[in-house]
């Protein structure tokens, strides 16, 4: 799968929640790489902006994490930035500081 | 009755011999495996994991970083275009038990456990990619530093 393939499936599954890919479309291609990254390192699309533990123990951080609708509600983006809301789709500048809610006891 | 002595001991020195060697490739394998899952550190790893013990304590600001995140290299590349020293560690090239240990490092400044967690000298902590934070603590703060000692030398 390539970077570009990758984000076209995640493009899909974003809009039929009503979310949309970042509109830095390098800074999604780099996520999207460093998607496959993992995958390749871990097995599993782990979250590139979290440390992957173990399959078992990530579930909840593999794209698109369980957070994502939280993070969007609440900031606009997700913790990664690469989905946004249908206000900013069209905004390539829209980084806005996403606080982890990642529970810390997950990270064990 | 002679024969039969001979031929126990021998079997006795035989399972002996068959029980050392299990034993010793099952080390051997256990070993390598170890070997496998965590890669030798190189010189530089070993340095910044030394460092990371008592990170911003030798003046310079200590970046805990992931090699996969997009935050860490906007702050990374902040930090370079602004000429600021600092030590950047990549947690994620790192395994087992060095990994975890730098995981509860990281939470002992960040109790999200996120990054880019930044330890600046003097103990303060900038999470996230915060330009105007780093700005301020970098650059702000350390000529405030500097204009104090220099009033107090």
């Amino acid at each position: 799968m390539t970077p570009q393939s990758l984000l076209k499936v995640l493009k899909a599954t974003a809009e039929q929640k009503g979310y949309f890919l970042h509109a830095d479309e390098e800074h999604c291609l780099a996520t999207a790489e460093s998607l496959l990254e993992n995958k390749q390192r871990y097995g599993y699309l782990c979250c590139p902006c979290r440390l992957a533990t173990s399959l078992d123990k990530d579930k909840d951080i593999i794209c698109p994490c369980i957070y994502r609708d939280a993070d969007i509600h609440e900031y606009g983006a997700c913790f990664c930035t690469l989905f946004v809301d249908a206000e900013h789709r069209d905004d390539p500048d829209f980084f806005p500081d996403v606080d982890e809610r990642r529970p810390p006891e997950n990270m064990d | 009755m002679n024969t039969t002595v001979i031929v126990v001991v021998a079997l006795a020195l035989v399972a002996a011999l068959a029980l050392f060697f299990l034993r010793r490739s099952k080390s051997g394998g256990s070993t390598s495996k170890q070997q496998e899952n965590s890669p030798a550190l190189t010189p530089e790893q070993e340095e910044l994991l030394a460092l990371s013990q008592a990170p911003g304590e030798d003046g310079l600001p200590f970046m805990f970083a992931l090699t996969t995140c997009r935050h860490c290299k906007k702050t990374k590349e902040y930090l370079d275009s602004n000429d600021a020293k600092y030590h950047l560690l990549y947690v994620d090239e790192f395994n087992g038990r060095d990994r975890s240990d730098l995981m509860d490092k990281v939470r002992s400044y960040n109790p999200r456990g996120s990054f880019p967690t930044i330890v600046l000298p003097g103990g303060k902590v900038v999470v996230g990619f915060r330009e105007q934070l780093l700005r301020e603590a970098l650059f702000h703060d350390s000529a405030v530093i500097a204009e104090s000692s220099q009033g107090n030398s």
